[in-house]
C-alpha cells in the first residue's frame, strides 16, 4: 500500500485532537484536582497542583451531603426502574416484532408517535398529586420508569435476527409464554437488554427534573439532588463539593469504563431512529 | 384465478392462525403493564397538556380551576409579547442555533480527524469526548460552576491575572455572559454524542476511495468537502435534527447552572419554571410564584408547535440540500 | 423476576384507580366550575388526617443564627409538650420559595417561614401583577388565620397590624429587623482615621479613603444571590424618598413617573457610585459565603442585613464590629441622622393541610413565651416584636437608627408581569456594566421605562 504521506496534515490532526483532548479532560482533571485539596490549600492556591492529599475530603463530603442516606434511594431507583423499563419494553416489542397480536402495525406506530407528542410534565405532575404518590417513592419510580420508543424501536430490530424457529421449538415443547421470553429471548438479545439497561440506568441515576418536581422531603431525593442541594448549601466548599460530584459520578464513570461498547450502541440507536 | 388466491389468501391466514404459537391472551398479558404505563403517563398527559392550556389549573393540590378559553394563549401572544416572550423566544433560537452549528460542526471535524488511521490515541480521544454524555446535568452543572466559581476559578484567574482584564465579570452571574457561557456547556456535554454518530457513518466509507483521490492529488480539504460531506450527509441530516430538537427542549443545564436567571431561560426553561417555581426562573429573572400551570401547559404547547414546524423546515432544507448535491 | 412482575402489575392497578377518579374530575371541572370549587374545598380538606403527636416540621431559610437556636430549643421543647418533636428543615435563601410551594404541595410541613406579606394583587393593579405566592396561598385557603389566637397576643399589636390581609392575621411576625444598612470594620475605621458617614457624600468620602490606601477590601456583598445586593438599591431609595415611597411606587407601575425622570435617576447614579466600590468579582460571591469574608477582617465595609451580625461573629470575627444606616443624598427632613430601613424579617405561618397541626400551634406557643422569646431576639439579634429587654449589644447599638425608621422600599417595587427583562430587574445591580452586566444606569432606566410602558399597552389591549 503506498500511502501518501501528507505531513501538514498529520501535524494539523494531532494539534486539533490535543486541543480538544485538553478542553474535555481539563475539568474533569480539575475537579480531581480540587477534590483532593485541604481548605487551607485551596484557599491559597485554588487554582494549583494540590500539595495535600486530603482523601478525607470524599469521608467528609459524604457525611455532610447525607449521601449515605440518598444512596440506598438512588440504587433502588436505579434497580427498580431498570429492571421495570427494560421488561415491559421487552414484552411490549417482542409480540410487535413477531406480529403475535393484532394491530402490531399500529402498535408499532403508536410508540414512535411517542417521540412527537408534547412534553406531558404537567398534567403527569397533576396525575401524581390527585393520586397521592407525590412525595412518594413509588410516585416518582412510577415516573423514572418508562416504554421508551428508542427501546421498542431497537427491540424490535434486534428480534428480528432471533429465528422463528426458536419460538416454535419452544412452543412445541409446551414451554409458557413468560418463561420463554426470560429464560430464551433475553439471553439470546443480551446485548440490546444490556444497552437499553445502561441507558435506562444513567438516566435513572442522572435524574435532577424529576426529583426536583416529585420529591420534597429528604428522606426520598436520589443522590444527584443530593449534590445539588449540597452544592448550594456549601457553595464555598468547592473542596468538598467537587469530592461529592466525583461520590455521585463515580458508579457513572465506571460503567462507562465497562460497558462502553453497550452505552454507544444504545444512544446510537436513539440517533439512528430519527 | 382471482378466486383461487382469495382462497389462497383465506388459507394462509388460517395457517398463520394456527401458527399462533402462544395463546394471545398469554401474549395480550404481558404487554398490558407496559402498555397501561405507556398510555398513563405518555398518551395521556400528551393528550391532556392540549386540554390544560385552556384552563386555569394551578399546581396546589385541590384548588378550583375553570375553562378560560383562550386566555393563556393571548397572555403568552399580547401580554408576553410585550418583551418577555421576544426575549426567551429569541435565546430559544439562539441557543438552538448555535448549539446545532456548533456541535456538529466540532463533532465533524473531530470524528474526521479521529478515523484517521495514523492517529494514535484516537480511542482514548473517541472516549473522553463521549464520556460527558452519561455524567448528567447535576455532574456537569456542578463542574462547570467549580471552573467559572468567582473570585476563585480558573477561569476568573485566567481573565484577571494572565490577560490581565481589568475587573473581568464573574461569568455564571453576569447578564451579559452567563447564557454563552451555558451555551457552551451545553456543547461541552453533548458534542461527543454527534461524534459519535458521525464516525459510525464515516466508518462505512470504503478506505479506497480515499487512497485514490489522494493519489489524484486531492489535498485533504478537497476530500473533506467532496468526498466525506456528501458520504455523511445522512448522519448530518440526523444529528442536525436531534441537535436541534433536543436543544429546542432541553433545560436541564440550564436549571443546574443558573436556575434560568440571567437572562438564560429559555421557552423551556420558563415552561418548568411557571409550572414549578423557582427563584429567578422566569426569562426575566424575577421570582414567580409557580403555579400557573394551565399557563405552563399553553407555553408547553407553543413550545410544541415550534419544535415541529422547525423540524418539518429543517427536514426539508436537508432533503433540499441532499437533492442538489 | 415474578415477584417483581407482580409488583408492577399492583402498582400499575394503583394507578388505574388513580386516573380513573383524576380523569372525570377535570371534565366536570368545565361545565360547573362551582360544583368543582366544591369538590377541591373537600380535597383539600382530605390530607388533614391530623396527628396528635409526632414531628412538627418547621421550614425556615439558612440564617446559622436562627437555625442554630431554634435547634437549641428542641429538647426543652419535647419537655414541655411531649406529644411532639420539633424538626428544623433549612434551607437556602434564595431556594425559598420554590421548597415552601413543593412542601405545602406535599402536605408535609407544619409551620412555614416568610418575611413580609408585600406588593398583594389589588384592583388598581390587578391587570398589572400577578398574585405574590403568599396571597394565593391565603386566598385558596392553605394557611390557618391566627388572628384568634392566644400567643398572638403578646406581640405588638402594630407589628401584626402592618402584615394583615383581608383583616386577617395568616402569620405570627416574630421579629424585624433594620437592613439598610453596612457593617464595618471598627479597627480599619480607627486605623484610618474614619468616621461613620451621616451623608452620602461623607460614605464616599470614607469608600474613597479606603480605596487610596490600599490594604483592604473597600466594600462587598453576597452579590451572586441577586437579592443582597438588591437590597441596597432599596436601602438608597429608603434613605432619599423616605414616606413618599409608597406614592412612588405606584406612579412608576402606573407611568405617572418614570424611571429616567431625575429623582428617580438619583437611585441610578448612587448604584453605580455604590458599585464602583465593591470588590472585584463581588457578582460571583455567593450569600453564603460572604459574612464569612468580612469576618476575615480584612474588609471595611460589609452590606447586609442586621441579621448577619451573628453569623459574623459565628465564623470567627476577631475584631470590633459595627453597623451603620446607609445615608441619604440629603440630609433628613427631621434633623435626625440617618435612620434604618426596617422589615418584617422572620414570620411563621401554619399550613392547613400541615400534618400535625396542632404540634404547629404548639410551638408558636412555646415560642412566644417571655423567656424563650426573649433567649431567641439575643441569639439572633433581630428588633423584637414583644416588650422585652435584651442584652445582646449589637443590637442594643443600633437604638440611635431606629428612632423614626425609614419606609421599607420593598414593600412599594412593582414589578409588572410580563415585562421584560429589565422591567423586573429594573433596580437590579448586576445589569450595571461595573459589575459584568449589559448597562449604564442611564441605560437601565431606558430599559426600565420601555418595559414598563409596553407592559402597560398589552394589559390595556387584554382589556378591550
Amino acid at each position: 500500500m503506498g500511502k501518501i504521506k501528507n505531513v501538514p496534515f498529520r501535524i494539523f490532526c494531532y494539534v486539533l485532537m490535543i486541543i480538544f483532548l485538553f478542553i474535555y479532560l481539563f475539568p474533569l482533571f480539575y475537579v480531581v484536582n480540587t477534590s483532593i485539596k485541604s481548605a487551607q490549600d485551596y484557599m491559597q492556591h485554588p487554582t494549583a497542583i494540590t500539595r495535600t492529599w486530603q482523601f478525607n475530603n470524599f469521608v467528609t463530603a459524604w457525611n455532610k451531603a447525607d449521601f449515605g442516606k440518598y444512596i440506598w434511594n438512588s440504587i433502588l431507583y436505579t434497580t427498580v426502574c431498570t429492571v421495570a423499563s427494560v421488561l415491559m419494553s421487552l414484552l411490549l416489542a417482542f409480540p410487535i416484532s413477531r406480529k403475535y397480536v393484532p394491530f402490531s402495525g399500529f402498535l408499532y406506530f403508536l410508540f414512535i408517535a411517542g417521540l412527537f407528542l408534547p412534553n406531558g410534565m404537567i398534567p403527569t405532575f397533576q396525575l401524581i398529586l390527585k393520586s397521592g404518590l407525590y412525595d412518594t417513592k413509588v410516585g416518582y419510580m412510577l415516573i423514572m420508569t418508562g416504554v421508551s420508543a428508542t427501546a421498542v424501536f431497537f427491540y424490535t430490530g434486534y428480534f428480528k435476527s432471533i429465528p422463528k424457529e426458536l419460538d416454535e421449538a419452544a412452543a412445541m415443547d409446551g414451554c409458557g409464554y413468560l418463561r420463554y421470553v426470560i429464560s430464551c429471548v433475553i439471553p439470546l438479545s443480551k446485548p440490546a437488554v444490556v444497552s437499553m439497561g445502561m441507558l435506562s440506568m444513567i438516566g435513572v441515576w442522572n435524574d435532577i427534573v424529576s426529583s426536583t418536581i416529585y420529591l420534597t422531603t429528604k428522606t426520598n431525593y436520589n443522590i444527584t439532588r443530593g449534590l445539588f442541594v449540597f452544592q448550594g448549601q456549601y457553595s464555598n466548599d468547592w473542596t468538598l463539593t467537587s469530592a461529592g460530584l466525583l461520590i455521585v459520578a463515580a458508579p457513572l464513570i465506571l460503567a462507562y469504563i465497562f460497558g462502553q461498547r453497550y452505552i454507544v450502541d444504545g444512544i446510537m440507536a436513539g440517533g439512528v431512529k430519527a | 384465478m382471482a378466486s383461487s388466491t382469495r382462497e389462497q389468501k383465506k388459507l394462509m391466514k388460517k395457517m398463520t392462525k394456527e401458527k399462533r404459537l402462544f395463546p394471545v391472551w398469554a401474549v395480550v398479558l404481558c404487554m398490558v403493564p407496559g402498555l397501561l404505563h405507556y398510555i398513563i403517563f405518555r398518551l395521556y398527559p400528551s393528550f391532556m397538556t392540549a386540554i390544560y392550556s385552556f384552563t386555569d389549573i394551578s399546581g396546589l393540590p385541590g384548588t378550583s380551576w375553570k375553562f378560560v378559553g383562550w386566555a393563556n394563549y393571548k397572555e403568552f401572544f399580547v401580554l408576553q409579547n410585550t418583551r418577555d416572550l421576544k426575549a426567551a423566544l429569541g435565546r430559544t433560537a439562539i441557543y438552538s442555533v448555535v448549539v446545532t452549528l456548533v456541535q456538529n460542526s466540532i463533532a465533524l471535524v473531530m470524528a474526521v480527524i479521529l478515523n484517521a488511521k495514523f492517529l494514535r490515541g484516537r480511542n482514548f480521544a473517541r472516549s473522553i469526548f463521549f464520556m460527558p454524555v452519561i455524567l448528567g446535568a447535576a455532574v456537569v452543572a456542578t463542574m462547570w460552576k467549580l471552573i467559572f466559581s468567582t473570585p476563585t476559578g480558573p477561569i476568573y484567574l485566567l481573565m484577571k491575572d494572565v490577560l490581565k482584564i481589568e475587573n473581568p465579570p464573574a461569568i455564571l452571574s453576569s447578564y451579559s455572559y452567563a447564557f454563552p457561557a451555558v451555551i457552551a456547556a451545553q456543547i461541552w456535554q453533548h458534542m461527543g454524542y454527534s461524534m459519535v454518530i458521525f464516525l459510525a457513518s464515516l466508518q462505512s466509507i470504503p478506505e479506497d476511495l480515499y487512497e485514490a483521490s489522494r493519489i489524484d492529488g486531492a489535498s485533504e480539504f478537497q476530500i473533506f468537502w467532496r468526498i466525506t460531506i456528501p458520504l455523511v450527509w445522512s448522519a448530518i441530516t440526523v444529528n442536525t435534527l436531534l441537535a436541534i430538537i433536543g436543544s429546542l427542549q432541553s433545560y436541564e443545564l440550564i436549571m443546574t447552572i443558573t436556575r434560568g436567571g440571567f437572562n438564560t431561560a429559555t421557552l423551556g426553561m420558563m415552561v418548568f419554571a411557571t409550572a414549578f417555581g423557582g427563584g429567578g426562573a422566569t426569562a426575566s429573572g424575577g421570582s414567580v410564584a409557580g403555579m400557573r400551570q394551565g399557563y405552563a401547559a399553553a407555553e408547553s404547547m407553543v413550545l410544541f408547535a415550534g419544535v415541529l414546524v422547525v423540524t418539518i423546515i429543517s427536514q426539508t432544507i436537508m432533503n433540499k440540500l441532499e437533492a442538489e448535491r | 423476576m415474578k415477584k417483581i412482575l407482580a409488583l408492577l402489575l399492583a402498582a400499575v392497578m394503583i394507578l388505574a384507580a388513580a386516573c380513573g377518579t383524576a380523569a372525570p374530575a377535570s371534565n366536570d371541572g368545565g361545565e360547573k366550575p362551582a360544583a368543582e370549587e366544591n369538590e377541591g374545598g373537600e380535597q383539600a380538606e382530605e390530607p388533614a388526617a391530623e396527628a396528635a403527636s409526632g414531628e412538627v416540621h418547621v421550614l425556615t431559610w439558612s440564617n446559622a443564627a436562627t437555625v442554630d437556636f431554634l435547634n437549641s430549643i428542641v429538647e426543652d421543647f419535647h419537655a414541655a409538650y411531649p406529644d411532639y418533636t420539633l424538626v428544623i428543615d433549612e434551607v437556602p435563601s434564595g431556594e425559598i420559595d420554590q421548597v415552601i410551594q413543593t412542601r405545602i404541595t406535599a402536605g408535609n410541613v407544619d409551620v412555614v417561614s416568610f418575611q413580609t406579606f408585600a406588593k398583594p394583587q389589588e384592583d388598581w393593579n390587578k391587570d398589572q401583577i400577578d398574585k405574590p405566592a403568599w396571597q394565593q396561598y391565603i386566598d385558596e385557603g392553605f394557611l390557618e388565620d391566627l388572628t384568634d389566637k392566644e400567643f398572638m397576643k403578646v406581640y405588638n399589636q402594630n407589628t401584626l397590624a402592618g402584615n394583615e390581609y383581608n383583616g386577617k392575621r395568616y402569620s405570627l411576625n416574630i421579629f424585624t429587623v433594620a437592613y439598610t444598612g453596612l457593617f464595618y470594620n471598627k479597627a480599619i475605621f480607627e486605623e484610618l482615621g474614619l468616621e461613620v458617614p451621616k451623608t452620602w457624600d461623607e460614605f464616599i468620602a470614607v469608600c474613597d479613603k479606603v480605596k487610596e490606601d490600599g490594604r483592604y477590601t473597600v466594600l462587598s456583598a453576597g452579590a451572586a444571590d441577586q437579592w443582597p445586593l438588591n437590597m441596597f438599591s432599596n436601602a438608597i431609595m429608603s434613605a432619599n424618598y423616605q414616606d413618599g415611597m409608597k406614592e412612588m411606587g405606584q406612579k412608576l407601575l402606573t407611568g405617572e413617573i418614570k424611571h429616567t425622570d431625575p429623582e428617580i435617576m438619583l437611585i441610578y447614579n448612587c448604584m453605580e457610585q455604590f458599585a464602583s466600590y465593591l470588590e472585584p468579582g463581588v457578582a460571583g460571591i455567593s450569600y453564603s459565603d460572604a459574612p464569612g469574608r468580612f469576618a476575615l477582617g480584612n474588609m471595611a465595609m460589609y452590606a447586609d442585613g442586621a441579621w448577619s451580625a451573628a453569623d459574623i461573629k459565628n465564623a470567627g470575627a476577631e475584631f470590633d464590629f459595627g453597623y451603620f444606616p446607609l445615608p441619604g443624598v440629603e440630609a433628613r427632613a427631621d434633623g435626625l441622622d440617618p435612620q434604618y430601613g426596617i422589615k418584617y424579617d422572620l414570620s411563621f405561618a401554619v399550613p392547613t393541610n400541615a400534618p400535625v397541626k396542632e404540634g404547629a400551634f404548639a410551638f408558636l406557643e412555646y415560642i412566644s413565651r417571655e423567656d424563650v422569646y426573649t433567649a431567641f431576639a439575643n441569639a439572633v439579634g433581630m428588633t423584637p416584636t414583644q416588650d422585652v429587654k435584651l442584652d445582646n449589644e449589637f443590637l442594643n447599638s443600633l437604638s440611635d437608627g431606629l428612632q423614626a425608621p425609614c419606609i421599607n422600599a420593598e414593600m412599594y417595587i412593582y414589578a409588572p408581569k410580563g415585562v421584560g427583562e429589565y422591567g423586573s430587574a429594573q433596580f437590579s445591580f448586576l445589569q450595571l456594566k461595573a459589575l459584568g452586566g449589559p448597562f449604564t444606569g442611564a441605560e437601565l432606566a431606558e430599559h426600565a421605562d420601555e418595559d414598563f410602558e409596553a407592559a402597560r399597552q398589552a394589559a390595556e389591549s387584554l382589556n378591550d
